[in-house]
């Protein structure tokens, strides 16, 4: 049985058509039309991932998603609109903790992509059994964010905060390629990166490959992307 | 007789014609005076209604294009999921495949207009929302990034040449994106099958501004269509050509944003050779 995704839509022939394509990649798939169902059936049963649209008849979806950010157990939620209202919104959606936003029409199988990365990343997040936050990204190498640490095998790596950061950046985006540029952003800031040097950066990767890869001439976590920059392999 | 001789004289002698006469020219002139002050009022008072009138017709309008546009996304969004779906289940016939082909290219096409005209109704009435420091050396990266699987199984070399690490602008960085993923959509889009294409995204600056040029050695543009080709109705003959359609409001929006974002774009071109869009953005300093 695959995972179990609850769609809150009051949209039905949207509804519909997207539990169909959802079916059909094996999921199970729920759907509700009002944020009040959604509310209850959520205290009854437990879902993987949540698909919420911004717009309900009887309430915010924003104030759906804060709701069920209150709950203890960390579901990953995927927001959508037809009717946004301003491109704020999604600076509003992304700090409320959402983990996805869409705007429709967007292609189905992005969503269905998405869907994906967001289950694996999930359960990578809870394949080590524990609560507190470890990423297992192998037998081998463990990421705690909340914590700050990092453990390869038995032994515990010691990162700058610099160097952490630009291993969390990689991570959150595993699989995908980084470029130079984007990684100055995230890691030192947009408003300071005209100081940081593409020299500078892979002197960093260097280092950070040092000690974490059991081999770093041929890294198997922090891959080279040709022309471009950096990416963290797939979870 | 002699009553009015007495009068007349009297009139006369006082010279009081003079002050009926004066007396009257005054009274008209400022019944004229108020008349013509009452009548230019009421034309300044016309004209400005007329003005409020025309600026709140095309405050609906937008207003109108821009619910449209999200009117129409949600059956949109439905059409290309349902049409997704049917890929998935068995399928029938040639005839069946091809016209699910269409459906699709043509629901996609509907679905890029749709998303086109919210952002161009949302630029006009609300602007840039979010301003925050960009890089814009990770936009063109990225935007570089995105189009070069497709540019390497075209042929096209796509390349940066310019600053390594550029310093910050203020601005939203959704719409800077669409701005440098479209100017380089458009390169790849309009190339002549005779030569390698070549795409190159050049970044200069200087201490208050940031220069950002996309050039190609395209189909190029025709003089007489050059002082056009940002209005949101122009749509080249050339794209109708094209398997890779565009909207026709892309020039538009692109314009608009680098306008919001207190820049400036212009174009160069010849018709057969190249094509070169430039445009500044100011420098941000904290």
């Amino acid at each position: 049985m695959g995972a179990r995704i609850l769609i809150i839509d009051d949209e039905e022939p949207w509804r519909l058509s997207l539990t169909d394509t959802l079916q059909h990649e094996d999921f199970e798939v729920v759907g509700v039309s009002t944020a009040a169902e959604a509310l209850t059936i959520v205290q009854n049963s437990s879902f993987d991932l949540l698909i919420l649209d911004v717009r309900l008849p009887d309430r915010d979806g924003y104030d759906v998603c804060l709701e069920i950010r209150k709950r203890p157990a960390y579901v990953p939620i995927i927001m959508i609109s037809g009717v946004k209202k301003e491109l704020v919104d999604r600076e509003i959606g992304l700090r409320l903790g959402d983990d996805y936003y869409f705007e429709k029409p967007t292609d189905p199988r992005e969503i269905v992509a998405q869907v994906r990365a967001l289950l694996r990343m999930t359960s990578a997040l809870k394949s080590s059994g524990e609560t507190d936050g470890w990423l297992e990204v192998d037998e081998q190498l463990r990421i705690n964010f909340r914590r700050r640490l990092v453990t390869l095998g038995e032994k515990l790596i010691e990162l700058s905060p610099q160097e952490f950061e630009l291993l969390g950046y990689l991570v959150k985006h595993a699989g995908t390629p980084c470029t130079r540029d984007d990684i100055v952003d995230n890691v030192w800031g947009a408003a300071s990166a005209e100081e940081v040097s593409d020299a500078a950066i892979n002197t960093m990767i260097a280092r950070l490959r040092q000690k974490i890869e059991p081999d770093p001439h041929s890294p198997r976590y922090i891959l080279t992307v040709h022309r471009w920059g950096y990416k963290f392999r797939g979870l | 007789m002699a009553f009015l001789n007495q009068v007349l004289s009297i009139v006369i002698e006082f010279q009081v014609f003079w002050l009926i006469f004066l007396g009257l020219a005054a009274v008209i002139l400022l019944g004229l005076g108020t008349g013509l002050a009452f009548e230019v009022r009421k034309q300044i008072t016309y004209v400005r209604l007329l003005q409020r009138q025309r600026v709140t017709a095309q405050e609906n309008y937008r207003q109108a294009i821009y619910l449209l546009s999200h009117e129409f996304s949600t059956p949109l969004q439905t059409i290309l999921t349902c049409l997704s779906n049917l890929a998935n289940a068995p399928r029938p016939s040639a005839e069946w495949e091809r016209n699910h082909a269409l459906a699709v290219e043509e629901a996609r096409r509907l679905g890029k207009m749709v998303t086109d005209m919210r952002l161009l109704a949302h630029l006009e009435t609300k602007g840039a929302v979010t301003l925050q420091p960009v890089n814009m050396g990770a936009v063109i990266k990225s935007a570089l990034m995105k189009y070069s699987d497709w540019a390497d199984a075209a042929n096209a070399d796509i390349q940066y040449e310019g600053f390594e690490r550029l310093p910050p602008v203020l601005g939203d960085r959704s719409q800077l994106t669409h701005v440098m993923e479209n100017l380089i959509d458009n390169a790849l889009k309009y190339r002549r099958p005779e030569v390698p294409t070549k795409v190159i995204v050049n970044a200069t600056v200087n201490s208050d501004r940031l220069y950002l040029r996309v050039s190609d050695n395209g189909r190029g543009i025709a003089a007489e269509d050059l002082p056009h080709i940002f209005s949101p109705t122009f749509r080249s003959p050339e794209a109708s050509i094209s398997r890779r359609q565009g909207t026709g409001l892309g020039l538009a929006i692109i314009k608009h944003i680098v306008e919001q974002h207190k820049g400036e774009i212009t174009v160069r071109s010849q018709l057969g050779e190249y094509t070169v869009f430039s445009f500044w953005l100011p420098r941000y300093t904290a």
